[in-house]
Formats: structure tokens, sequence, C-alpha cells
């Protein structure tokens, strides 16, 4: 008998066989036998104590979006606490930029004195573009006679914190609205919008050159020039220091309104304070009105230079310098020193600068006759 | 009643907590995996404890067991993919398993005589037939062995063998071909 009589090669389709070997090999298989006998006894059991456990019936085939409502809902869930937590980390150090911010034009904001009411208000060039966006927003005349308005009467605005309050006036002016766009237009030096559009990152320069210049001190402790009763003849003048950083600010308005008042009142104007005046309003010519209110609409560009000025003018602002950083108690401590040398005229000029520069503060009693 | 069912009827019906199904599915195919496996290894421990893993991985599998192909093909694709689980432990090396596949060369069975084999004269010389046989079919590479034990153990289709096998079926017919050209070379001086 042949091997290859028949399907041996097999067809395109088949599968090669050979009948022979597949006839020898079934022999030797059925010699061969099965499985031990307790291979078997323990499959049987094994299939038997399965079928005896209560079958779970079977789960119905979720659709294609039920199985994809888990992975979906937690991709959301993550996609989402990132996102609130990358915004409120952004946040946080918006929050801390604007804190710190201040901090550059806080410390020269104590350094220049107050001007005095009697110190002329020279004024200061506006830049065109400046002059034209302003004469666009509001009418100056406008402007003044609401402002002296408010400062006869002792009103202070919303607006008026605003000027003194160059950090957040974006979003305090939309939130004020008409205050706020008066104090935008009365002040155009602070920079309420160039800061709310510029970064953080150049807010610190501006509100230093801010400072160095024009001295916003304490930010919203200083109540707005223009409210100051002498209004025309100085409207720069600082309104007094309170007392240094570690105090509390008086608020807007309140006491540091007063302050002005009281200070502008005083007739013997310092001539250091005098001269810290000079560099803050440098006389161009000109009436002292307009130009003080002229200097008032200063730009940021026109801050810098002002600043670069100030600079030159550091020396006469040395000795107001010294008074802002010395602590009450140590300039009291320094008037008595004066007076127990017999410098009276001295001790008694120190003493009157205390008076104006915190006029809160409780004088000793051995100074005050 | 039983004996007329098939397969995966029976399968269906174990699922469905019958016990007694898989018991007659279980006496249908117990000496035909066993003596599959048994060739396979080479060892009959191992092929009991292949074997049993084998027919645990049906029990624990009846739930989601579907009718999708024959339950002799889904039995035995199971057992190879078991096989091959043992194989890669380095029971058997790489080697072994995946020589003999030379799809490219010619028909493996032309070059072996027509008539090599006679068919024995008696009993003694069809167990010496037998033994040669089971000596060939232990020589031969593992995809080859595997092919042709499918097809003698089974009734598979080509397209059956190469579903279990995981191969297309130009694959598992050239193994076939070469596994048989083999066999019978090996059993031309069998006397």
């Amino acid at each position: 008998m042949s091997t290859r009589d028949r399907n041996a090669g097999g067809t395109a389709d088949e599968l090669p066989r050979d009948p022979l070997l597949a006839r020898v090999y079934r022999e030797q298989a059925d010699a061969a036998g099965g499985p031990p006998p307790a291979l078997d006894a323990r499959i049987l059991a094994a299939a038997r104590a399965a079928a005896a456990e209560p079958r779970r019936p079977a789960r119905p085939a979720l659709p294609w979006w039920r199985r994809l409502v888990v992975p979906v809902s937690v991709t959301a869930v993550v996609v989402v606490s990132a996102t609130l937590t990358l915004m409120v980390h952004e946040e946080q150090e918006k929050g801390a930029a604007q804190r710190d911010a201040p901090a550059p034009a806080a410390a020269p904001a104590v350094v220049p004195a107050p001007a005095p009411s009697s110190a002329p208000a020279p004024p200061q060039p506006m830049p065109a573009e400046n002059a034209q966006s302003v004469r666009e927003a509001v009418r100056p005349e406008t402007r003044r006679e609401q402002a002296s308005k408010r400062t006869t009467t002792g009103e202070s605005t919303a607006g008026d914190a605003d000027l003194a309050a160059p950090r957040r006036p974006a979003v305090a002016g939309s939130m004020r609205g008409n205050a706020a766009a008066e104090s935008a237009t009365a002040a155009p030096a602070s920079p309420p919008l160039p800061q709310a559009q510029g970064g953080i990152a150049d807010q610190a320069p501006d509100a230093a050159r801010i400072g160095a210049g024009r001295a916003p001190v304490g930010a919203a402790a200083l109540p707005p020039a223009s409210s100051a009763p002498a209004a025309p003849a100085a409207p720069m003048a600082p309104a007094p220091l309170p007392f240094p950083a570690s105090r509390a600010p008086a608020p807007a308005g309140g006491a540091a309104g007063e302050a002005v008042e009281r200070r502008s009142a005083s007739p013997g104007a310092p001539a250091a304070d005098a001269a810290a005046a000079a560099p803050l309003a440098k006389p161009q010519g000109g009436p002292q009105g307009e130009p003080a209110q002229g200097a008032r609409f200063k730009s940021r560009a026109n801050v810098a230079g002002e600043a670069e000025r100030s600079e030159e003018a550091a020396a006469p602002l040395q000795e107001p310098r010294q008074d802002a950083l010395r602590t009450p108690e140590e300039w009291i401590r320094e008037i008595r020193e004066l007076r127990r040398a017999g410098r009276e005229t001295e001790w008694r000029a120190a003493l009157a600068r205390f008076r104006e520069r915190y006029p809160d503060y409780g004088i000793p009693a051995d100074l005050r006759n | 009643m039983d004996v007329e069912r098939s397969d995966e009827a029976l399968m269906l019906a174990y699922r469905d907590g019958d016990a007694r199904a898989f018991e007659l599915l279980y006496q249908r195919h117990r000496s035909r995996l066993y003596r599959w496996l048994t060739q396979q290894c080479g060892s009959a421990s191992v092929a009991e404890e292949l074997y049993q893993d084998i027919w645990l991985k049906v029990i624990n599998a009846r739930g989601a067991y579907e009718v999708s192909a024959k339950f002799t093909t889904w039995l035995y694709r199971i057992a190879h993919n078991r096989l091959v689980d043992h194989w890669r432990t380095g029971a058997r090396t790489p080697a072994t398993i995946v020589a003999g596949d030379c799809e490219d060369e010619d028909d493996p069975l032309d070059h072996v005589a027509g008539n090599a084999i006679d068919e024995p004269q008696n009993d003694v010389e069809r167990k010496r037939l037998g033994e040669a046989l089971v000596r060939g079919i232990e020589a031969l590479p593992a995809p080859q062995r595997e092919t042709f034990l499918l097809a003698q153990e089974t009734e598979m289709t080509l397209e059956e063998i190469a579903s279990v096998t995981g191969v297309n079926r130009e694959t598992a017919k050239s193994r076939m071909r070469y596994a048989l050209a083999k066999l019978r070379e090996g059993l031309k001086d069998w006397r």
C-alpha cells in the first residue's frame, strides 16, 4: 500500500494526510490510553463545584458611551483640578507681586518731604500725547472746580482715594464708576491704567519712579493733592507722612486729609520742606495754578524724566529724608539733645517739623514749653 | 440523547449549570487531549499538569463561553496557549519551537519515495512501526509535531489548525507537509 495513494499531498484547500501513518498512529494512541483516573476525578470535581456555585448573572453589554463614562469623568476631573490649581497659583503670584510692587514705591515714597503750602508749584510740562488724551478725556477746568469744591467742603471721594492708591485702580475704578473716572482724569500721573495693562514686572519700576518723583506716600494713606486747600499754590504738595511703615496708615481722606489741612494752614513751612517740594514741581515759568495742574497730568515717560531730575535734587532732600527715616522716638531724642545742647532755634525748628510730620504724636511734656 | 448533543451545546449547558454536560464533554475529549499533550511534552507528569490546567481554564471560562467557533478549536487553542507558556518557561528551546517553517522550499513530500512504507504484516511489525512512528513524532520540530498531532487527534480542517496554532493556512499546510515527509523518511527503513 502506498503512503501517497490518497490525499497525500493534499489539494490546495485540504490538509495533507497520510492514511497509513494515521492508522498506525491511531493504533499506537489507542494503546497509550488516557489520563489517570485520579486526574479525571479532580477535574470533574472541580467542574461540579464550579457548576454548583450560583451563577452570576451575565452583565449586559454596556454601550460604548457607558464604557467611556469613567475615563472621561476622571480626565475631566483631572483637567479641571489642574486648571483650578494653576489659576489659584497664578492669582497668588499676582497677589504677591501686587503686594511686593508697592514696596519699592513706598520706600522712596517716604523720602521726599511735603511741600509747603507757600512754596510755588512750578509747572511741569505735559507731553503732547498725554495732554491730548487728557483734553479728550476731561476738561481740566471742570475738574479743578470739582476738586476745589471737594477741598473746601472736606469731602473726599473714592476717586480721591484712587489718586493716592495707584495700586488697584483698574478694578476699583471700574467699580466706582464716575468717581473713578474723575480720579483717572484728575490724576493721570497716578498709573492706574498703565499698571493694570502692563505686566507686574513693569509696575515696580514705574512705582519707584513715581515714588521718587512725586511721593505718593503710603499709597492709600495719602489724600489727593487736589483736595488740599492750597491746591493752586501747591497742588503737588504731598500729604504729611504718617508714622513709619510699621504703623497703620490713616484712612484716605480721613486723618491724612486733616493733616494736609493742618500743614497747609501752618504758617511757617520749613525750608527743607520747600526744598523737598522743589524737585516735585520745578518752575518752568507760567502761572502757579496752571503749571501745577499740568504737573498732575504726568505720564509714565514724564515720571521717568522726573525721576532723573529728582536725583539731581536729591541733596536738598537729605534732611527730610532723614526725618522720614527716623522713628518718632529717635527724632524726639535728637530734639532733646539739641535742647540740652542749648541750640534753641534748632530744636524748636526740629520740633516744629516733627509736629508737622507727626501731628498725632504726643509731644513729651519736657518739649512742650 | 446527550450523546447526540454537540460539544458546543454541552458547553453551553455546562455554562448554565449542568455539570453532567461537562462530564460528557470531558469524556469525549479527555483521551485525545491527553495524548496530544503527552506527545508534545514527552513527559507524562508535565502532560498531566498541563492537562489539568487546560481543563481548569475551560471550567473557569464557562461563564464567558459563546459559540463563536467549534468547541474543539476553542479547547485546543487553550491547550496551545498553555503549551506555548510551558515552552516559554524553558522546557523547550525556542529553536525547537520555530524550527521547520520553510515555506519557500519545494514540497518536501516530493522528495520522499512513494512506496517506502509497506503495510505491517503482523502485530509485531505493527507494534514496531507504531513505536518508530512515536519516535519520529518526538523528533519533529514542535510546530510540525503540533500540527501533525492536531491533524491526527482531532478532525480539524486546515483553517481550524491554523486558527489554533495562530498561523495562516499556508504555514499550517507547510508544517504538515514537512511533518509527513520527515515521518515517512524516518519510517522508510523501519524493518
